[in-house]
């Protein structure tokens, strides 16, 4: 049950309107969550039931952890190793331990040997609730918040279901304030919280996933395309895996919005960046937050007296970020090309405190950090490292200027057109005309023409799909 | 909370009429496109391999007659059994001679061809033949959310194609590029090419809906207009099983033709845009060549 599939918005709808008469008519706190919970638990358990267990695991694992550091001042370090291990077991032996074992050891008959190895099935999501789970268990080690009694509420926090599925990474410190202390469901956050679904499920379904034919027609047979087309092809990626993720954010932003949840934004118009620094200060913002509090720092961060130290810190945030998302070289590359562009802008001095970006150099660099990020997103799409330098040889060296325009010329001309609707919206939303408060309130003109706009071409244009970018980490 | 409420109405609102108007727009654009609502003396049936292979303006124009060119992208042959009795049923069939009927290697094969082309037929979903054709191919979900989201019928883009050429009256094919042969070369060295097969239950469709044209006196004529040779080669017994099965299926009805394009221009690559379709050269020439040979069956 994926948000862009009609089960789920009628599923929403059962919830929100159960959520809304308990809010309404009983004002039980405890009773909205174990609600919220049931159907966090029931939506996880329609991709696969088994992979509820390993959700209550990591749960039941980090809702213990922090009693333990409480209760044991002397040991808690020794509690907190004990328990990030514990979590990451799941994360490790389904996401990693094949690519481990036959990839870096070399073990490849491991693959006769164990039949269970290569027919293990990555439950959805579980980089992402790992990754959540730890946040309450970590804050609780540095004192940053106070542990929790109440299991509901820590399960919720673990499960909920906006975020369950692919993030946003929801810090503990943010989400279960939240949870104990509901803004509600009111018609103002159902009227907002729909509007931006509206714009994330058009994002998905119709820019993502028509996007989605060119690129897997074009990758698919590689070999047989023009430079031009695999270049056109990797530019399309790069919008593909950003209306993927983000649409699904923002879907997941609204849903949470409805019922009086605010999570964080998880994309602020990466694209219109000026630097690799920028970029990722915009791009899967709950990640690169993790990545920076828990690793970065943990390193040192930039307190460290030898610069090599400062290199390796930042060398390690991007290459675990690149791990973060599979277990296979490509992702790995994609990490340590991403280090080497943030610390050639760091020793470039683009970095600098001082440093101002000229006004007329703006869309130059804007054009290069998009480039950048395309080159890098090609090893993130084609998982074969043969097939990567075959297609980057192939986009320099096999007519570069010509393109083929797909099995369809129309399609063609349709995905730019809303290629140019999408690049309009996304001006006025970045200007803060749309998709926000104006005067105090969000139900304006502007937003209502562009929820039905929006309608409109989701209903024209829109492909059903059966998956998100971001499921298969 | 009343400008909440008064938002939320006027989006519901706003949704509904402009939803109701773009379905009609787009309806009567479609309707104009395959020429359902006219009185035409040749219909053309066929998917995308006949649909680039004709120029309908300039047939009608040189042959004097109307012409109801219903192709669509990815037809296979139970679903031209459904448009051909579409165009039979409806009203404007009276003046119906002759039908161009379009088979190529893989008629019969099915593969390559869509699965789910019952999706073509969204648009008429109010019509009861259609809706009871549509009910049993959708799930239920699939079928609700159609008949409620008018402009959801239109989804396909090459019946939002369709409906801007009926409105346009434009037909052009826009093919303008050539087959890659070294390429298509490359792909068949890795026999990465479909295979001629002959389903029966296909046949068992393609044989009723000649019938049910015939039955009524309408003359048709099998068109295989030219695929690439390479393509043809690919399997040649196979291939020539196929020509000689429609040979043979068209001797046994005066009222059926079977003309082959292939033996003349199959090895025209210029005339080819990818190894099925024709490009705009290639819809002229066969275009001429249909004109003639119609003006002299005539």
């Amino acid at each position: 049950m994926i948000f862009n599939s009609l089960s789920f918005i009628a599923f929403f709808v059962v919830v929100l309107m159960v959520i809304g008469a308990t809010d309404k008519w009983l004002h039980n706190t405890r009773l909205r969550n174990v609600l919220l919970l049931m159907a966090s638990y029931y939506l996880y358990g329609s991709f696969n039931v088994a992979f509820l267990l390993i959700l209550l695991y990591v749960t039941a694992v980090n809702y213990a952890a922090p009693l333990l550091i409480q209760q044991n001042k002397a040991r808690r370090k020794g509690v907190l190793v004990f328990a990030v291990v514990l979590s990451l077991i799941p994360l490790f032996t389904y996401k990693y331990l094949d690519f481990f074992l036959t990839g870096v050891l070399g073990l490849q008959q491991l693959h006769e040997q164990w039949g269970w190895l290569e027919r293990l099935v990555l439950p959805v999501g579980i980089s992402f609730f790992t990754l959540q789970a730890l946040t309450y268990t970590i804050d609780v080690y540095r004192g940053k918040i106070e542990r929790r009694k109440n299991v509901v509420d820590v399960a919720l926090f673990v499960s909920f279901f906006p975020t369950v599925l692919s993030g946003p990474i929801e810090n503990a410190r943010n989400l279960l304030p939240l949870i104990e202390k509901p803004a509600g469901v009111s018609l103002q956050n159902v009227t907002e919280g729909v509007t931006i679904f509206i714009y994330g499920l058009f994002k998905k379904v119709v820019i993502a996933d028509r996007l989605a034919s060119y690129v897997d027609w074009a990758y698919g047979s590689y070999e047989y395309m023009y430079g031009g087309t695999l270049a056109l092809a990797a530019v399309f990626y790069s919008i593909q895996i950003y209306c993927d993720f983000s649409g699904y954010s923002d879907m997941a932003w609204g849903v949470a919005k409805c019922l009086g949840f605010n999570i964080t934004r998880n994309f602020n118009f990466p694209y219109f960046a000026t630097s690799i620094k920028e970029f990722w200060h915009r791009w899967h913002i709950s990640l690169t937050s993790w990545f920076t509090e828990y690793v970065y720092f943990s390193l040192g961060g930039n307190r460290v007296r030898l610069k090599a130290r400062w290199v390796f810190n930042i060398s390690m945030v991007f290459i675990l970020s690149g791990i973060w998302h599979g277990a296979a070289w490509n992702f790995l590359v994609w990490g340590s090309l991403h280090a080497v562009y943030y610390l050639m802008e760091h020793f470039f001095g683009l970095q600098k405190k001082d440093f101002v970006l000229p006004r007329w150099l703006r869309l130059p660099s804007g054009i290069l950090v998009f480039a950048l990020v395309t080159l890098a997103w090609i090893f993130f799409r084609v998982g074969d490292m043969g097939q990567v330098v075959g297609i980057i040889q192939r986009i320099f060296t096999h007519r570069t200027l010509s393109a083929s325009l797909g099995a369809s010329t129309f399609t063609f001309v349709c995905n730019m057109a809303l290629l140019g609707v999408l690049t309009v919206i996304e001006v006025l939303v970045y200007k803060k005309w749309l998709l926000t408060e104006r005067k105090g309130t969000f139900c304006t003109w502007g937003n209502a023409l562009l929820t039905v706009a929006l309608l409109m071409l989701v209903a024209l244009f829109g492909i059903q799909s059966d998956s998100f970018v971001y499921f298969q980490f | 909370m009343k400008r909440n409420v008064i938002y939320i109405l006027s989006v519901v609102v706003a949704f509904s009429v402009l939803d109701f108007s773009i379905e009609r727009f787009m309806l009567h654009g479609v309707q104009e496109s395959y020429g359902l609502r006219q009185h035409s003396q040749m219909l053309i049936i066929g998917h995308s391999h006949l649909m680039l292979a004709t120029d309908k303006v300039r047939m009608e124009k040189e042959l004097g007659m109307k012409i109801s060119k219903y192709t669509r992208e990815g037809v296979n042959v139970s679903d031209r059994k459904v448009m051909v009795k579409q165009y039979l049923d409806s009203p404007y069939s009276d003046s119906l001679k002759i039908c161009l009927y379009g088979v190529d290697l893989c008629t019969f094969t099915g593969e390559g061809l869509s699965q789910n082309s019952y999706k073509l037929f969204y648009p008429f979903i109010d019509e009861s033949n259609f809706s009871e054709y549509i009910r049993q191919q959708a799930d239920a979900t699939d079928y609700w959310m159609h008949k409620l989201v008018r402009t959801s019928r239109y989804n396909d883009d090459g019946l939002k194609n369709a409906s801007i050429s009926g409105w346009l009256h434009d037909w052009r094919n826009r093919k303008y590029g050539q087959v890659d042969i070294e390429a298509y070369r490359q792909r068949l060295a890795l026999g990465n090419e479909r295979h001629i097969t002959m389903n029966e239950e296909l046949m068992q469709e393609f044989t009723e809906t000649i019938d049910m044209l015939t039955s009524q006196g309408i003359r048709v004529i099998l068109v295989n207009t030219p695929t690439l040779d390479l393509l043809n080669e690919f399997e040649p017994d196979k291939f020539a099983q196929m020509v000689a099965w429609y040979e043979n299926y068209a001797a046994q009805n005066e009222l059926i033709d079977y003309w082959d394009f292939n033996p003349e221009y199959a090895s025209r690559h210029d005339l080819m845009h990818d190894r099925l379709h024709l490009n705009v050269q290639g819809q002229k020439v066969i275009t001429d060549s249909l004109i003639k040979m119609l003006k002299e069956y005539e």
